[in-house]
């Protein structure tokens, strides 16, 4: 039987003969080295220190700096990073070996004992005060133990399959200890990882430059000399860019435009599916409509999704009944329990013990998709004889509301794309988890399934026990989710070697251009 | 005189003072703050000790007039405290982003100037002819144009129809003055087209004003050149509205600043405010409204100081 | 012209009866061109708003997912958003809120401003150097980063907004009146209706005020055009009134997503605040020529 554990056995031990991701196309004969790769992307990284960065441009950059101790493979799976092979000798133990001869950009080695410094850094609640945030994804670490100068052993307090996938990210990624004692709080300004760019500018909103890092472990790799990032987040003004020429790769294009661009094939218009999934979320607590279940279970059979695929999405992407992504091994196109049925839905209002006209204000920031879909959304509830009020706020106001626990309805529920479910599943749904404590949300049933899923050894195990989270998630109907977004990035025909990852994060180790 | 402006530097504190109260209560008025938004950004699990922690370690936990005089008490001496969002020392995010605006919005109010007093002159002289109505009509016109249309006509013909100029970024002019010249133009010229009309139909009116004066037909009785008198008598007069006018107009400029960075993604100081703002940035929207509020009162004095050399009769000394 | 125009110091209030003022002035009004355009916009954009029900061929919010972005035909004459509603009736709705909030907060914002100036301004003293400081504070911030402080704070939404409009645009009124105050404070008349007995609030309300309304009606007018600009402006930074409520600013936010797919989309709104702009300053141009030909911009 292909127990989850020799599944990562042999992974760990062909690890050298995993294919790697970046030349899945064929290699070229000769790929030229050299040139400036220019970005555009739509907001500010603001810090390079792994621990502290939040935004997805931060992690990006960060990535390119650091490199990662694991990383994800095509289908999904935990691929060698730094480390290049790993154990599972039991429940709750990881054993990490790292490749040999890593350097940091300031020239000291990278080694176990740098490692085990990066994650007690993590854990460090002088961090945690100066803005560290990462500690929440590696809770269920108990110790980290140096072996040996490149063996590290991870010990952990409960059985959890799935505890490595966090370091595929920037909780993975190792800084130079020397620097983060020289720097301090500072770090994030002059960072020092072993990765294959190493910063060498940034003025904030403007530019950030990073240069090859000619020690980098994965010969030949990076081919790029430069890569310029430019925060522009006006979306129109990023293809503008595009277009023009002044940059070469252009991050979330406007949605609007998508069908244009790939008829007008000047650009290579990239799309991946399952970079993201929506849902309107319901606050369980007594002074809100959502408490009843009724209520919440209308809107599954009420509303729209064709109608929000079409005017939110504008087609891209895909209708989804669930939290678990297409890309994702747990992933089952056929998982349609849904088709809209307005009857049903009035019959659950009726009896969900609320009286007409339910009115219920909806907080909600100025995101031009999420507008259009809360805006059918409200078209759909007033047909119920609900009166959705939005309420224009900016995010910090929406923000408030949630993390209070005062948002009455969450008409801007998104998750991004994770390597693995569990990393936010827990989030919402176990009863400790912050967004499930925002929204009074607490399923003892629900909890049961999640450590199930945890301490579950095999795949199909745990693939059984996501169906299972996913029929419940959708019975209690706290979450409704209504789809899976797909990440457009646009290339100028110049630029190859581009794989579009599902994190929407760009290996920029990968890329060459040509002509 | 140096004593006028001694006395005026001193009347500035308590306005300096008063607009970081204001603003200080303002921004703690607005609902969430900057740890929400550092935690909500990384969208990963944050517990609420973690979150408190935060909160303490840059000082929010403590009573309001106590984050105030702590602010205070930093500033005096010398320390502008440190963005919380980006962690780096306000004072270093403030001066990288003093140049974009200053280039953008002095290039705007140049040009302003060099169009509209011109303009403003010759429509007033020649009252009634078809170059007061060109000059009317077409100030009427470009005054009712908000920036954020210009700057959206601007950039769809002038950077993606036509291709001429870049869309957005910016390059300081140490560094190459061609592409920083490339790179600032569209935003100063949507900006002068407001404040050029607006200043305008102002130097028009005050110099209808002026010419209707005894003293102006004094001087054509005289038998004084039109010329002559134009220049000489009515121009330092009709000046003194102008050129309060142009001070005035100079916090309309930095909300004109704000719609053009956002635009064309400039890296400029009126962005840097209303990031701050909306990321909840406390240090951060305190020192830009202190460099803000500091040359809002150069301005007003300056504009004092040319109204003394233009009209003796208003000097206060 | 004006009789006034040839000494600004002597007061007009006892110069002519208020009818034959008021009679000779709508006379002149009536030859200038510029402010008769001026008010024929502003009167169809007010009469649009108040008689939107009527003239709209649709709801405002109906939305038709099958018709999105369509461009005009017979059907929708400015076609239809990207929730397939129609335009042109959103436009017209559109001109309550836009106009409604612009003329609404002018109005709070005179209502405020102008008792605070005639106040401070005849007390003077300590006071009316403390509100003066104060007043230069809030001067020196930005309009559109002000109001959209304060509306933040109040919650945004079109009351809200309307309320964050009108403080930004209290110190302008306030001053105004205020260096009007300034002025004929020391007159003769005035000491000599004080020395008589009057009491303060009539010789503001009979002998200052009417000196200082004419500059109050122009700068009203063209508050009212800049008070359009921070609204659409605040709308166009997606923090206006609450969806589904269509206001210019937001359709011209959401419009520029769609530039080179559906350019009509931004052009009907865009137009609109444009006119409405010129619409008010031209009246406010011309009413200063009328009324207010010695403006005093100081004070």
């Amino acid at each position: 039987m292909l127990t989850r554990r020799r599944l990562l056995h042999a992974v760990a031990a062909g690890a050298l003969l995993v294919p790697r991701p970046g030349l899945a196309q064929g290699a070229p004969a000769a790929i030229k080295k050299g040139g400036t790769l220019t970005t555009a992307i739509f907001a500010d990284p603001l810090s390079f220190d792994p621990h502290i960065t939040g935004n997805l441009q931060g992690r990006a950059a960060t990535r390119a700096i650091h490199d990662t101790l694991l990383r994800v493979d095509a289908e999904g799976r935990l691929a060698p990073g730094l480390v290049e092979s790993w154990e599972h000798p039991d429940d709750k133990t990881f054993i990490l070996k790292l490749r040999a001869n890593l350097k940091f950009q300031d020239g000291t080695v990278l080694d176990a004992a740098a490692v085990k410094y990066n994650i007690d850094r993590i854990r460090d609640p002088k961090t945690a005060a100066n803005g560290g945030i990462r500690q929440g994804e590696i809770a269920t670490l108990d110790s980290v133990e140096v072996v040996d100068a490149r063996t590290v052993k991870l010990t952990l307090k409960s059985a959890f399959a799935a505890f490595l996938f966090p370091f595929t990210d920037v909780t993975g990624c190792i800084g130079s200890p020397a620097a983060f004692e020289k720097y301090g709080i500072d770090y994030g300004q002059h960072p020092s990882g072993a990765g294959p760019f190493k910063l060498v500018e940034y003025a904030k909103d403007n530019r950030t430059v990073l240069e090859k890092n000619p020690d980098y472990w994965e010969k030949p790799k990076p081919y790029l000399d430069r890569v310029i990032l430019r925060p522009i987040p006006i979306d129109s003004t990023r293809l503008a860019e595009l277009r023009s020429g002044g940059v070469d790769i252009a991050e979330a294009l406007p949605l609007q435009d998508i069908s244009r661009l790939r008829a007008a094939k000047e650009f290579v218009i990239s799309e991946k599916v399952g970079y993201r999934w929506e849902y309107f979320g319901f606050n369980l607590a007594d002074a809100y409509p959502g408490r009843s279940k009724k209520f919440r279970q209308a809107f599954q059979w009420a509303i729209d999704r064709d109608a929000l695929h079409q005017v939110a999405y504008f087609g891209t992407g895909s209708i989804g009944y669930d939290g678990i992504m297409p890309g994702s091994p747990f992933h089952d196109p056929n998982y349609k329990p849904y088709k809209r049925d307005m009857d049903k839905a009035k019959r659950l209002i009726d009896e969900s013990g609320l009286t007409l006209p339910i009115v219920i204000q909806a907080p909600l920031q100025p995101d031009p998709v999420k507008q259009r879909a809360g805006q059918v959304f409200q078209a759909n509830a007033a047909e119920l004889g609900v009166k959705v009020e939005i309420q224009p706020v900016d995010s910090a106001g929406y923000r408030n509301a949630l993390n209070s626990g005062k948002l009455p309805i969450d008409l801007f529920g998104w998750w991004g794309y994770r390597p693995d479910p569990d990393q936010y599943l827990g989030i919402l749904l176990q009863s400790t988890g912050s967004y499930a404590k925002y929204n009074s949300y607490s399923n003892p049933k629900m909890d049961q399934l999640i450590s199930a899923e945890r301490a579950a050894s095999s795949e199909a195990e745990r693939r059984k026990v996501f169906r299972e989270i996913s029929d419940l998630m959708n019975d209690d109907a706290a979450y409704v989710p209504w789809h899976y977004g797909s990440d457009f990035k646009g290339l100028h025909p110049k630029v190859k070697g581009f794989v579009h990852a599902q994190d929407a994060i760009i290996a920029f180790q990968d890329i060459y251009l040509e002509g | 005189m140096a004593r006028y402006i001694v006395h005026r530097a001193l009347a500035a504190i308590p306005v300096l003072l008063l607009t970081s109260i204001i603003v200080f209560l303002l921004m703690r008025m607005l609902p969430g703050d900057p740890v929400l938004m550092i935690i909500s950004q990384a969208q990963t699990d944050v517990s609420a000790e973690i979150a408190e922690r935060m909160r303490q370690e840059y000082g929010l936990t403590q009573p309001l007039y106590m984050q105030y005089f702590a602010w205070l008490s930093r500033l005096l001496s010398g320390d502008l405290g440190r963005s919380i969002i980006s962690r780096q020392p306000a004072f270093d995010i403030l001066l990288t982003r003093i140049l974009p605006t200053a280039q953008i919005s002095l290039t705007a109010w140049l040009l302003a100037m060099l169009i509209s007093v011109p303009v403003g002159i010759t429509t007033a002289a020649s009252q009634g002819s078809w170059k007061d109505w060109l000059g009317t009509i077409g100030s009427l016109l470009g005054a009712a144009m908000p920036y954020f249309l210009t700057g959206g006509v601007l950039i769809y013909f002038v950077a993606l129809r036509w291709r001429w100029l870049p869309a957005s970024g910016y390059v300081s002019p140490f560094v190459d003055p061609v592409r920083s010249a490339a790179t600032t133009i569209l935003p100063a010229l949507t900006l002068t087209l407001w404040l050029a009309s607006t200043v305008t139909r102002q130097t028009r009116a005050s110099f209808i004003d002026v010419l209707q004066q005894a003293y102006i037909r004094t001087a054509r009785a005289k038998g004084l050149s039109e010329t002559r008198v134009i220049l000489w008598h009515a121009l330092k007069n009709a000046m003194l509205p102008v050129v309060t006018v142009l001070g005035i107009q100079l916090g309309s400029l930095f909300s004109g600043a704000v719609i053009t960075e956002t635009i064309f993604a400039v890296p400029g100081v009126g962005r840097l405010m209303v990031d701050g703002i909306l990321s909840r940035d406390y240090p951060m929207v305190q020192a830009v409204v202190l460099f803000l509020t500091l040359v809002v009162v150069l301005a007003n004095l300056l504009v004092d100081v040319a109204y003394g050399v233009l009209d003796p009769r208003s000097r206060t000394t | 012209m004006y009789p006034s125009a040839i000494d600004p110091n002597l007061p007009r209030a006892i110069k002519q009866p208020l009818r034959a003022r008021f009679e000779r002035a709508m006379r002149h009004f009536a030859r200038h061109r510029l402010a008769m355009v001026g008010l024929t916009l502003v009167l169809v954009q007010i009469l649009t708003a108040a008689l939107a029900p009527l003239l709209a061929p649709y709801a405002p919010n109906a939305i038709d997912y099958r018709a999105m972005l369509n461009g005009p035909t017979a059907a929708h004459l400015l076609g239809t958003d990207d929730l397939g509603r129609d335009i042109l009736s959103r436009l017209i709705y559109g001109a309550r809120v836009s106009m409604g909030v612009s003329v609404a907060s002018v109005f709070v914002a005179i209502a405020a401003g102008v008792p605070f100036g005639l106040i401070t301004g005849y007390i003077g003293g300590a006071l009316d150097e403390a509100l003066m400081r104060v007043l230069d504070s809030v001067m020196a911030l930005p309009a559109l980063v002000l109001a959209l402080t304060i509306a933040t704070v109040l919650g945004h939404g079109v009351f809200n907004g309307m309320i964050a409009i009108a403080v930004v645009l209290i110190p302008i009124f306030t001053r105004i009146v205020r260096g009007q105050v300034l002025s004929v404070k020391h007159n003769d008349y005035v000491q000599a209706a004080h020395s008589v007995g009057v009491p303060t609030y009539l010789v503001l309300l009979r002998h200052i005020l009417p000196n200082a309304i004419n500059p109050v009606i122009v700068q009203g007018s063209l508050a009212i055009g800049f008070a359009i600009i921070i609204e659409s402006s605040l709308s166009f930074i997606g923090l206006g009134a609450e969806p589904p409520t269509p206001t210019w600013g937001s359709m011209v936010q959401i419009g520029f997503q769609y530039l080179e797919t559906a350019p009509w989309f931004v052009l009907a709104p865009a137009t609109m605040i444009f006119l409405a702009v010129l619409g008010f300053n031209m009246l406010g141009d011309g009413l200063r020529d009328l009324l207010d030909p010695v403006s005093r911009s100081r004070h």
